[in-house]
């Protein structure tokens, strides 16, 4: 049920779209990950066109064009078919204005990027492991 | 008591005395002229009688003299008795029933011939006039009234004056308070106006007319008013300006922290982000190149990614340094032993083969923001902590030095301690006085300290000496 299933990784910074795809690669994690370069391409991937495949899990910038991070959030917890999808907020700020924000519209988890990328992907490790492994799935709608 | 009452009282109290003492004085004149009126009357009674007897003695009908006394005196209603005493002394006849009382006789003397004389007999139950009846034997004739009518008279007297004076004093004390009251009107007046001005009515006026003090007073009074009310008014204005200044200076302080958190926010979300770049190629270099790296090439990249996550490092604790700036504070009552304590243990089990005696004070509290206050102690203990890292036996010590309001609590180690030459750099952002390789660290702990020691209004100092060890003092200012 998980093999053909996707990671939606929202992120607008080319740089970090890379790294966070190396630092899964490293990890032996091969789940395929599709990238969403601003808000408005993550909101029309998830509940655009007649709904494809829905992603195992979402990973969410904060800051980023058009629709920010928690405007993608709320339209995702808004939406029938996508409400109880697993959203882990992934983002440089751990200002306690956004960890309430993405707390409070229902985000499942918050992680801060840390600079050290030995860290980082250390970090990748554990989200990948217990999102995609260890964490059960809500039942599709 | 109201002092126009009080002076009225006054005032009738001495009309009062003096009508009393003019009523005695002329009390008694009156009684005496009375007494004289009536003395003159009898006297002209008893001569008018002493007519009629007159021709008869002369003509010697001696015998019909007691007869003829009788006679007089049913025809006179208001005399008592009568007798007449002849040359020799002896009572030639007389009204009474058996004979002339001692009284009556011992009164009834004239001095000297022709003298007439009114006595007044003891007890006061009789008047007694005596005349000399002229028939040249020297008989004398005597009449008593009773002292009844005399006594009616002089209550009469008596009546007529204490109604007088009764009514003397009545109108004399209506008339003085009237008087007294008109008169002190205009000061009551000015004491109302007074308190009327006093509970805050300063558009309120005394009527100022008069000329004498009172009038005078007002016009004081009012002058005082006027002033006060200039002076309100302008305090008001000032204070009016003075509000309107500091909801200005607000309203600019927060548009300043506003920018300043949009600022922080930038610095954490976006000066982040190539540092994760460095880092993250660097380290892909690293790993996919280090074939085609000598040692140098390996070198160079390590150092980049050391220097780009000390920056993130200095990112952070920047951050958090003005983070603390912008919050507010929640000041209570903190046990600062029991926070020691459990920041030692913290710092024991990061780092469990290191062998440090940290000795806390206890019952050490103060009063500020717990979590601001646990940053405070966590530099300190933290410092504490790393600085010792060289000494062989490592001790650190926190406690309260001082009384009163010179009381300062304080971190002291045996570590590398620091030159009293440098102190004034200690407590600089980014400013240390060690290598980061001899000991490692962003230089922003002290700043952090420093701050959050100022915002409670307190201050914090060091002293030190190189190669034995440092104190940190600071104080609360607020009731600590």
């Amino acid at each position: 049920m998980t093999g053909e299933r996707h990671i939606l990784l929202v992120e607008d910074n080319a740089d970090d779209e890379l790294l966070t795809i190396r630092a899964f690669r490293q990890n032996r994690i091969l789940t395929e990950v599709r990238v969403a370069r601003d808000g408005q391409e993550a909101l029309d991937q998830l509940l655009g066109g007649t709904g494809g495949q829905l992603p195992h899990l979402v990973l969410l910038d904060l800051k980023l064009p058009k629709v920010d991070g928690f405007g993608v959030l709320r339209r995702i917890r808004q939406a029938e078919r996508t409400r109880l999808l697993p959203v882990v907020i992934l983002t440089s700020s751990r200002e306690d204005e956004d960890l309430r924000n993405g707390y409070l519209l229902g985000a499942n988890s918050y992680i801060r990027k840390p600079v050290d990328f030995d860290q980082f992907t250390a970090a990748v490790r554990e989200l990948g492991l217990y999102w995609l492994a260890l964490n059960e799935p809500p039942p599709l709608a | 008591m109201k002092l126009w009452a009080k002076i009225g009282v006054l005032m009738s109290a001495i009309l009062a005395g003096c009508i009393i003492a003019v009523l005695v004085f002329s009390h008694r004149s009156a009684t005496a002229a009375l007494l004289a009126e009536q003395d003159r009357v009898l006297l002209l009674t008893a001569e008018r009688l002493a007519q009629e007897l007159k021709e008869p003695l002369r003509e010697g009908q001696r015998d019909a003299l007691p007869g003829m006394l009788r006679g007089l005196q049913e025809r006179n209603g208001g005399i008592a008795y009568l007798f007449v005493k002849n040359s020799t002394g002896s009572v030639a006849a007389h009204t009474f029933s058996r004979s002339v009382p001692e009284d009556a006789l011992h009164a009834a003397v004239l001095r000297g011939g022709g003298q007439r004389s009114v006595a007044r007999l003891p007890g006061g139950e009789w008047y007694q006039a005596g005349v000399p009846v002229e028939t040249g034997a020297g008989d004398e004739l005597f009449i008593g009234e009773p002292g009844q009518a005399r006594n009616a008279a002089l209550h009469a007297l008596w009546g007529r004056e204490l109604a007088a004076g009764t009514l003397a004093i009545a109108f004399g004390s209506l008339l003085c308070f009237s008087v007294v009251y008109r008169l002190t009107r205009p000061l009551q007046t000015v004491v109302q106006g007074i308190q009327i001005i006093g509970q805050g009515d300063l558009d309120h006026r005394l009527p100022a007319g008069g000329r004498d003090e009172i009038g005078g007073l007002a016009r004081e009074i009012n002058d005082m008013a006027e002033r006060r009310k200039t002076t309100e008014d302008m305090i008001m204005k000032l204070n009016f300006e003075l509000e309107e200044n500091v909801e200005q200076r607000t309203a600019q302080l927060t548009a300043a922290n506003r920018e300043l958190e949009a600022f922080a926010y930038s610095v954490s979300h976006d000066l982040r982000a190539p540092l994760r770049s460095i880092d993250g190629f660097s380290k892909a270099l690293l790993d996919d190149y280090l074939d085609k790296l000598d040692a140098e090439g390996r070198d160079h990249l390590k150092r980049i990614r050391k220097a780009s996550q000390r920056m993130g490092q200095l990112i952070d604790d920047l951050l958090k340094l003005s983070r603390l700036t912008r919050g507010d504070m929640l000041i209570e009552q903190v046990d600062l032993s029991a926070m020691a304590r459990e920041i030692a243990g913290n710092l024991q089990a990061a780092d469990p083969a290191r062998p440090v005696r940290v000795t806390v004070q206890d019952g050490v509290t103060g009063a500020g923001d717990r979590k601001m206050l646990r940053v405070v102690l966590e530099n300190l203990l933290g410092n504490a902590w790393k600085y010792t890292t060289k000494q062989p036996q490592p001790r650190i010590l926190f406690g309260m030095a001082g009384n009163g309001p010179s009381r300062a609590f304080f971190i002291k180690d045996n570590g590398a301690g620091f030159d009293m030459h440098y102190v004034q750099k200690l407590f600089g952002v980014f400013q240390r006085l060690h290598s980061d390789a001899e000991f490692p660290g962003t230089g922003i702990g002290l700043a952090t300290v420093q701050r959050i020691v100022h915002r409670h209004g307190g201050t914090v100092w060091a002293e030190g000496e190189v190669g034995k060890g440092a104190t940190f003092y600071f104080t609360l200012g607020r009731a600590a």
